[in-house]
């Protein structure tokens, strides 16, 4: 028996086996909620945002152009 | 298991909801048993489902439905398990105790945690890739289409883990 053989025959003994794989129940409403749930701000929101607010504190003449585009 | 109507899918790519609905039915019970297989924990693969399958539906603009959804969402799936086995290992680190004495051959049960236990401290790349090729004997093939890698890099992952594991057993006393 090869090393890897031996490895692979310890984690199979020493690994929790899978089992029935079948879910207990329809985690398809879990699923739902999930893709519904509201999305908070993500890192690269953050950072725009704070980088406008930094050049509309900068540049304070930049608000009505911000203004007008949004 | 059949393939999805290719309707199905373009609906599925706009946002269609019953669409979608209809996609995880078709697929839930094949991405599961593949979850499972990585990630060895009932409740632990039901998080890993649902997490995989909001990650689909969060970047279906960018799937081509005229490729395999079935390969596309296992693919997922594995990136979603590798995420959670990064947060249990952490976890492991922080919780796991020291290691005494080596286990001996009489202590079976306390000999397979120890051989678990550092198996878990393994980088995960290098666990999933030696779970499924060493314990689930999947094909390499299959292992690389689902990792988005070459074989060659599941190969050297494999050679990795079992190199890594046999030295932290080593430290731990126990020559497999």
């Amino acid at each position: 028996m090869t090393e890897e053989e031996r490895l692979a025959e310890l984690l199979r003994e020493a690994l929790p086996t899978t089992g029935a794989t079948d879910s207990q129940g329809d985690l398809w409403p879990q699923v739902v909620a999930r893709s519904r749930a509201r999305r908070g701000w993500s890192w690269l929101d953050l950072g725009i945002a704070a980088v406008i607010a930094a050049l509309v504190i900068m540049r304070p003449a930049w608000l009505r152009l911000l203004a007008f585009h949004l | 298991m059949g393939t999805l109507d290719r309707s199905i899918l373009d609906r599925f790519v706009h946002g269609d909801p019953t669409a979608f609905e209809a996609v995880y039915r078709h697929h839930e019970a094949e991405v599961r048993r593949w979850v499972v297989r990585i990630v060895r924990d009932q409740e632990a693969a039901d998080e890993v489902l649902v997490e995989a399958f909001w990650r689909a539906y969060r970047g279906r603009a960018r799937f081509d439905p005229s490729r395999s959804f079935g390969a596309w969402i296992r693919r997922i799936a594995t990136n979603a398990s590798l995420d959670h086995l990064k947060r249990t290992r952490r976890q492991t680190h922080a919780g796991a105790s020291d290691i005494r004495a080596p286990p001996t051959r009489a202590d079976d049960g306390a000999l397979r945690d120890a051989i678990a236990t550092s198996f878990r401290r393994l980088p995960p790349k290098l666990q999933v890739a030696a779970t499924l090729a060493l314990v689930e004997e999947r094909p390499y093939a299959e292992i690389a289409d689902a990792l988005d890698v070459p074989v060659g890099t599941v190969k050297s992952r494999v050679f990795r883990a079992i190199r890594a594991l046999r030295r932290n057993l080593e430290r731990l006393g126990i020559r497999p």
